[in-house]
C-alpha cells in the first residue's frame, strides 16, 4: 500500500514537480532530523475506553519496550476517547494508533489507516488473536433460554459505540430478529469496567448483559463469580480453538494501526521489534499479556458494520452531493479554476519539463532508497518465511516422533492381545483340574511355545548321569527335535548362575563345541526352581536362527511359565513324600495290629490255661496226699476240659479273624510285594549291616491273597532273620529272599538267612503259640503267620541248608 | 511249719481262674475266700486277720494296684501276691512299690505261687504276733498313773532309786512304792521284763 501511494505521489510530480521536491525535502527530514536531534517524538494514540489514566497505565509497557528497543525514537501514549480519536486520525497529529478493530475500521475507511499488527492474548497457557462477546442472563432466569427470548427484557451494554461490549451482540441480536433499540424493555448503558454488568446480571438488576469473551472466564478464575450461575446465550463454544465461551462471530483483536502520513520504514521497525518481543515485555498493568502477531483480516468487523450499517457504512444521506459542496465546494472551485488554470499553463507546464528532467534524477535516487526499502521488506519475508519453514520442520520431527509413539503402541497392544490369549490358555490349564503333572508341565510348555512362536518347548532335568529330558512338546512331527545340548558340568555351571533367563547369547557360547549350536538354533531357556533349588530348565527353541527379541511381558510369560512349572513339581514332590509317608504309616500300624493282637491273645489264652493248669496241679497234690474225692475228680476235670476247650475256642476266632475279609483278597504280584517288603526293611538291613539279596521269578508271580496279611507274614520271616542275624557277632550276616514256581503249580516264598539258626529241637515247636527262642519274643509270629499261609491254601515250612535256614511257604499259583 | 491260722484271699474277675485257684490252693490246706471285684473284697470289711491277697492286675472296676494303694488307707496289712497275664516292666515295679509281696505271671509253676503263698502267710503271721504284742504291752502300760509312768521312763533309761528320786523331786522310800505299784500293775515279775515290755510299747526312756 506504501508502495502503490508512492507511485500515485510520484504520477502528482510528474504534474507537479516543486511539489516533489517539497516531499522529498520532508522524506529526508526524519534522516537529518535523526542526525540532528537524538530522538524522533512518535505519538501513539489508544482508545481510552476506560479513561485517560487507566489507558496511559495499561498500555505504557508497549511504550517503553518500543523506546527500549528502538532509542531512535521516543513513543508516547495517548489515550484518546472514540471522538478526540477520529479527530487527532483525521488530522494527522498521530503517528499510530491503538483502538478496537470498530474503531479501526472506520478510520481505515475514513482515513486511510492501516494496521500493521494485530494484539494477541494469552491466558492459562493460550493464546488467541480473536475475540468475541458473551450474551448471558442468570442460569435460573425461567423466560430467557435463547437470544429470540431476550425480546422485552433488559439488555446491559457498555455504550452505542463499545465494539466487544455492544456492537458484537448487536449483529447477533439483529440475525435473531431482535433491534435492540426498539424490541428490548430497556437498553441500560453502564460503561466500563464490563465487571458491572456480570455483576448487575447475576444479581437480578437486569435480565441480560454483554461482555467481551473471557471476561466471565477472567472472573471466574479470581472466585469473583461461579460459571454455573451463568447461562450463555446462543453458545458457539463450537468456534474450534477458541478457549473462551462465545455468543457472537469472531472479530480480530485490537489492531496496531500507522496513520498514512507515518513512514513506512518506521512501521517496519516497530513490526519487526513488536514481532520479535519476548511474551513477557508487555506484561500489561492489568496482568493481562500480550504480544502482537502479523495483521489479522478484519473484514469481519466490515461484515458487521455493514449489516449493521455503521461506521464507515453509515447511511448518511447528508454526505450527498451538497454535503460535499457544503465541506468541500472551495475545493472543488479551486479544482476547477485550476483545471482551467492548467490548460492554461499548459505551455508553461511544456516549458518546466526540463526542470523536471532535473527533478527526474533526485526522483531516482529517491527510488533507489525505495529499492533499498523494498530489498528489506523482502529479507523480512525470507525470515518469515525461514521460520516458518523451520516450525513446519518441527511439527514434521513432532509428526515422526508421534507416529514413532503409535507405532509402539500397536506393537505393545499386539503383544498385550498375544499375552491375554496365552493367559487365557494358562487359566484354562489352572482351571482344568485334576490333570497330572506330566499333562500339566505337557500344558505349559505348550503354551508358552505356541505364545513365542517356538517350535519346541522342552523341559530339561539334571539328573545323577547328565541332563534328562522331563517333558517335550513340539509345534510339528519333525523327528529331530532342537534344543539345548549341554554337558552336564555346563548344565550346572548354568544352574547356579545368578541369572535365570538365558538366552541364545549365553546357551551358544558356552557350548561352542556341538554341533547343534554351531548351526544357530534360536533358543531361549529360563531356569526352574524347584522348593528354592534350581531344578533345570524350561528351553524353547527352534531351527531358525534368528534370535528373538523378549519384551517385558514376555520375559514375565516366560518367568511365570517357569515358576508354575516350578511350583507343580514342587507340590507333585510333596504328594509323593505324603503318599510315601501314608504308607509307611500303614505299614507301621499293622506291625502295631499285630503287636496288639498278639497281646491281647496272649491274655485271652493266659486265662484257660492258668486254669487248667491249677485244676490239674490241685488234683495232683490232692491224689499225692490221697484226700481228692470222686466227685470232686470228675467235676474238676469237667472244668479242665471247659478251660479247654475255652483255649481252643481263643485259637478259632484267632483264624477266623485272621480269614475274616476274603473281600480283601485280590490278584496280586508276589515280586513286587517281596519289593516292597524289602525297600521297608532296608533302614533295619543297613542298621544292622546286614546284606540282602533278592531273586525273583521272571515271570509276574501272581497269587489270590490278602496283600496286607502276606506283607505281614514276610516281614515276620524277614525279622526274625534279622534277629537271629544281630545275634551273631562274627561273619557276614546275609539274608536271601527267592521266589520261584514249583513244579505242582505252587509260588515259593523263602528268607534264607545264615544266623546260627534254629537248633533242630525247636524245629517242631516253632509253630506254637507263645513259642519264642528269643528273649523278648511274643512267641506269636510264626503260630499266626501260618494260619494266614493256610488261611491263603498254602503251607508254611522251614528247613536248614548249607549254613542257611530257611523260612518259606508255598502258595498256589493264580492262573 | 506250725499249723497257723491263716486265709488266702482271692480277687480276680476271671471266675475260672477264680475257682481253680481255690482248688488249687485248698489243696494244701489253706482257707480260701474269693472275690470277683475289688470292691466286693472291702465291702467283706476283713479285720485283722492272717493271711494273703492275690490280686489280678487288669480287673474292671478297680485294679489290683489301685486296691494295694485303698488297703494301705484302711489299714489293711495283708501280703499282696499280684499275678497277671501279661505283666511288664513298669507295672512290676510300681506293685513292688506299692508293698507288693511278689508279682507272678500267668502262667505260673504252682509250687512256687504255693511257696510264695506260704511264705506271705508267715510273714503276715510274725507282723500279726508283733502287732498284738505291741498292743498288749500298751494296754498293760495304759494301766500306770503318771507319776508310775514317770518312773518307769527313768527305769528304762537306766537311773537308780536315788536318781530317779532327785530327778522327780521326791523321796526314795516313794520311788521303791512306785516301782513295786507299777511292777504288780504290769503283772512281772522282775524289772528286765518291765524294760522289755516298756520298749515293746515304743517306750524309749527318759531323756536325761
Amino acid at each position: 500500500m506504501y508502495v502503490r501511494c508512492k507511485y500515485i505521489n510520484r504520477s502528482l510530480l510528474h504534474i507537479t514537480p516543486t511539489w516533489a521536491v517539497l516531499l522529498c525535502v520532508l522524506a529526508a527530514f526524519p534522516v537529518i532530523a535523526e542526525s540532528e536531534i537524538q530522538k524522533q517524538a512518535v505519538t501513539i494514540g489508544v482508545l481510552a475506553f476506560r479513561g485517560h489514566d487507566h489507558a496511559m497505565q495499561r498500555w505504557q509497557p508497549v511504550a517503553s519496550f518500543l523506546n527500549n528497543t528502538l532509542q531512535k525514537y521516543d513513543f508516547k501514549i495517548i489515550p484518546l476517547n472514540l471522538e478526540q480519536m477520529r479527530k487527532a486520525t483525521s488530522s494527522g497529529e498521530l503517528d499510530f494508533i491503538l483502538t478496537n478493530p470498530g474503531n479501526y475500521v472506520l478510520l481505515e475507511s475514513r482515513y486511510g489507516v492501516s494496521r500493521i499488527a494485530t494484539l494477541k492474548r494469552h491466558w492459562q497457557g493460550r493464546t488467541y488473536s480473536q475475540y468475541g462477546a458473551v450474551i448471558f442472563t442468570r442460569r435460573d432466569h425461567k423466560s430467557i433460554k435463547q437470544l429470540s427470548d431476550l425480546k422485552s427484557h433488559s439488555l446491559m451494554v457498555v455504550n452505542n459505540h463499545a465494539f466487544g461490549g455492544f456492537q458484537m451482540a448487536w449483529r447477533e441480536l439483529k440475525q435473531a430478529g431482535i433491534d435492540p433499540f426498539k424490541d428490548l424493555s430497556q437498553l441500560h448503558y453502564n460503561g466500563f469496567p464490563q465487571d458491572n454488568i456480570v455483576r448487575s446480571v447475576l444479581a437480578g438488576d437486569v435480565d441480560a448483559g454483554t461482555v467481551r469473551t473471557g471476561l466471565l472466564e477472567n472472573l471466574a478464575s479470581k472466585g469473583k463469580i461461579n460459571l454455573d450461575e451463568v447461562q450463555v446465550l446462543h453458545n458457539r463454544s463450537d468456534v474450534k480453538q477458541f478457549p473462551f465461551i462465545v455468543s457472537t462471530h469472531l472479530y480480530p483483536e485490537w489492531p496496531f494501526a500507522k496513520l498514512s502520513h507515518t513512514p513506512d520504514h518506521m512501521a517496519r521497525e516497530i513490526v519487526v521489534a513488536l514481532f520479535s518481543a519476548d511474551l513477557d515485555e508487555f506484561q500489561l498493568s492489568d496482568a493481562a499479556r500480550i504480544s502482537w502477531t502479523i495483521p489479522m483480516d478484519y473484514s469481519e468487523v466490515h461484515e458487521l458494520m455493514r449489516e449493521l450499517s455503521i461506521g464507515p457504512y453509515l447511511p448518511d444521506t447528508s454526505i450527498s452531493l451538497s454535503h460535499l459542496i457544503d465541506v468541500y465546494g472551495k475545493w472543488m472551485l479551486a479544482i476547477m479554476l485550476l483545471v482551467v488554470g492548467l490548460s492554461l499553463l499548459s505551455a508553461y507546464v511544456l516549458r518546466v519539463n526540463r526542470r523536471l528532467l532535473e527533478a527526474k534524477h533526485l526522483l531516482t535516487g529517491e527510488v533507489r532508497e525505495r529499492r533499498d526499502a523494498e530489498s528489506r521488506l523482502e529479507e523480512n519475508r525470507q525470515l518469515l518465511e525461514k521460520r516458518v519453514a523451520e516450525r513446519t520442520e518441527r511439527l514434521n520431527d513432532v509428526n515422526a516422533k508421534l507416529e514413532a509413539d503409535i507405532t509402539a503402541r500397536i506393537r505393545i497392544e499386539k503383544t498385550l492381545r498375544d499375552s491375554e490369549e496365552t493367559l487365557r490358555e494358562l487359566n484354562k490349564i489352572a482351571a482344568e483340574f485334576p490333570m497330572s503333572l506330566e499333562d500339566k508341565i505337557q500344558a505349559l510348555l505348550e503354551a508358552g511355545r505356541s505364545h513365542f512362536g517356538f517350535e519346541y518347548g522342552t523341559l530339561y532335568r539334571r539328573t545323577q548321569n547328565g541332563v534328562d529330558v522331563i517333558e517335550r512338546v513340539a509345534s510339528g512331527e519333525n523327528d529331530s527335535p532342537v534344543g539345548v545340548d549341554i554337558d552336564a558340568a555346563e548344565f550346572d555351571r548354568l544352574l547356579q548362575d545368578e541369572q535365570m533367563l538365558l538366552t541364545q547369547q549365553s546357551l551358544v557360547n558356552h557350548d561352542s563345541s556341538t554341533a547343534r549350536s554351531e548351526t544357530g538354533n534360536n533358543c531361549v531357556a529360563v531356569k526352574v526352581i524347584v522348593e528354592g533349588n534350581p531344578f533345570g530348565f524350561l528351553c524353547l527353541a527352534d531351527s531358525g536362527s534368528k534370535a528373538r527379541e523378549l519384551n517385558k511381558v514376555d520375559r514375565d510369560i516366560l518367568q511365570l511359565l517357569a515358576d508354575w512349572i516350578g511350583m507343580e513339581i514342587a507340590r507333585k514332590q510333596a504328594a509323593d513324600r505324603e503318599q510315601q509317608h501314608v504308607s509307611d504309616l500303614a505299614h507301621v500300624s499293622r506291625l502295631g495290629t499285630m503287636g496288639e493282637m498278639a497281646s491281647g491273645l496272649a491274655h485271652e489264652l493266659n486265662q484257660p490255661l492258668t486254669a487248667i493248669s491249677n485244676y490239674i496241679r490241685g488234683m495232683l497234690r490232692r491224689m499225692q496226699s490221697g484226700s481228692i474225692h470222686e466227685t470232686e475228680f470228675k467235676a474238676v476235670l469237667q472244668q479242665s476240659a471247659e478251660e479247654a476247650e475255652r483255649a481252643a475256642e481263643i485259637i478259632r476266632r484267632m483264624r477266623a479273624f485272621v480269614n475274616k475279609d476274603d473281600s480283601l483278597r485280590k490278584q496280586l504280584d508276589m515280586n513286587r510285594l517281596v519289593k516292597r517288603v524289602a525297600d521297608f526293611i532296608a533302614a533295619d538291613l543297613e542298621t544292622n549291616r546286614i546284606e540282602m539279596v533278592v531273586t525273583l521269578q521272571k515271570e509276574e508271580s501272581v497269587v489270590m491273597a490278602d496283600h496286607i496279611q502276606l506283607e505281614q507274614v514276610l516281614l515276620n520271616l524277614v525279622r526274625n532273620a534279622i534277629d537271629a542275624l544281630v545275634e551273631q557277632q562274627q561273619g557276614k550276616r546275609q539274608i536271601i529272599i527267592t521266589t520261584h514256581k514249583s513244579n505242582n503249580g505252587q509260588l515259593i516264598t523263602e528268607v534264607r538267612d545264615n544266623a546260627a539258626g534254629l537248633l533242630v529241637a525247636d524245629m517242631d515247636r516253632i509253630y506254637d503259640p507263645f513259642y519264642t527262642t528269643k528273649e523278648d519274643g511274643m512267641g506269636l509270629g510264626l503260630s499266626i503267620s501260618k494260619t494266614i499261609i493256610e488261611a491263603h491254601g498254602g503251607t508254611m515250612y522251614t528247613d536248614t541248608q548249607d549254613g542257611f535256614t530257611i523260612a518259606g511257604f508255598t502258595l498256589p499259583v493264580d492262573a | 511249719m506250725p499249723e497257723i491260722e491263716a486265709t488266702v484271699f482271692i480277687i480276680d474277675d476271671d471266675a475260672s481262674v477264680r475257682n481253680s485257684l481255690r482248688w488249687l490252693i485248698e489243696s494244701v490246706q489253706l482257707p480260701v475266700e474269693d472275690f470277683a471285684t475289688a470292691q466286693a473284697f472291702l465291702d467283706a470289711k476283713v479285720g485283722q486277720e492272717t493271711g494273703c491277697l492275690i490280686l489280678d492286675v487288669r480287673m474292671p472296676g478297680m485294679s489290683g494296684l489301685d486296691l494295694q494303694d485303698l488297703l494301705k488307707q484302711y489299714g489293711i496289712h495283708l501280703p499282696v501276691i499280684i499275678v497277671t497275664g501279661h505283666a511288664d516292666v513298669s507295672m512290676a515295679v510300681r506293685a513292688f512299690k506299692a508293698g507288693a509281696f511278689d508279682f507272678i505271671e500267668k502262667p505260673f509253676n504252682d509250687q512256687h505261687l504255693i511257696d510264695r503263698i506260704q511264705q506271705a502267710i508267715e510273714k503276715s503271721h510274725s507282723e500279726l504276733v508283733e502287732v498284738k504284742r505291741k498292743q498288749e504291752a500298751l494296754d498293760r502300760l495304759a494301766a500306770l498313773s503318771n507319776r508310775e509312768q514317770q518312773v518307769l521312763d527313768c527305769i528304762v533309761a537306766g537311773c537308780s532309786n536315788k536318781q530317779i528320786a532327785r530327778e522327780l523331786a521326791i523321796s526314795i522310800k516313794t520311788v521303791e512304792t512306785h516301782r513295786s505299784n507299777l511292777m504288780s500293775k504290769m503283772q512281772v515279775g522282775s524289772v528286765s521284763e518291765v524294760v522289755r515290755l516298756a520298749l515293746i510299747a515304743g517306750r524309749q526312756g527318759a531323756t536325761e
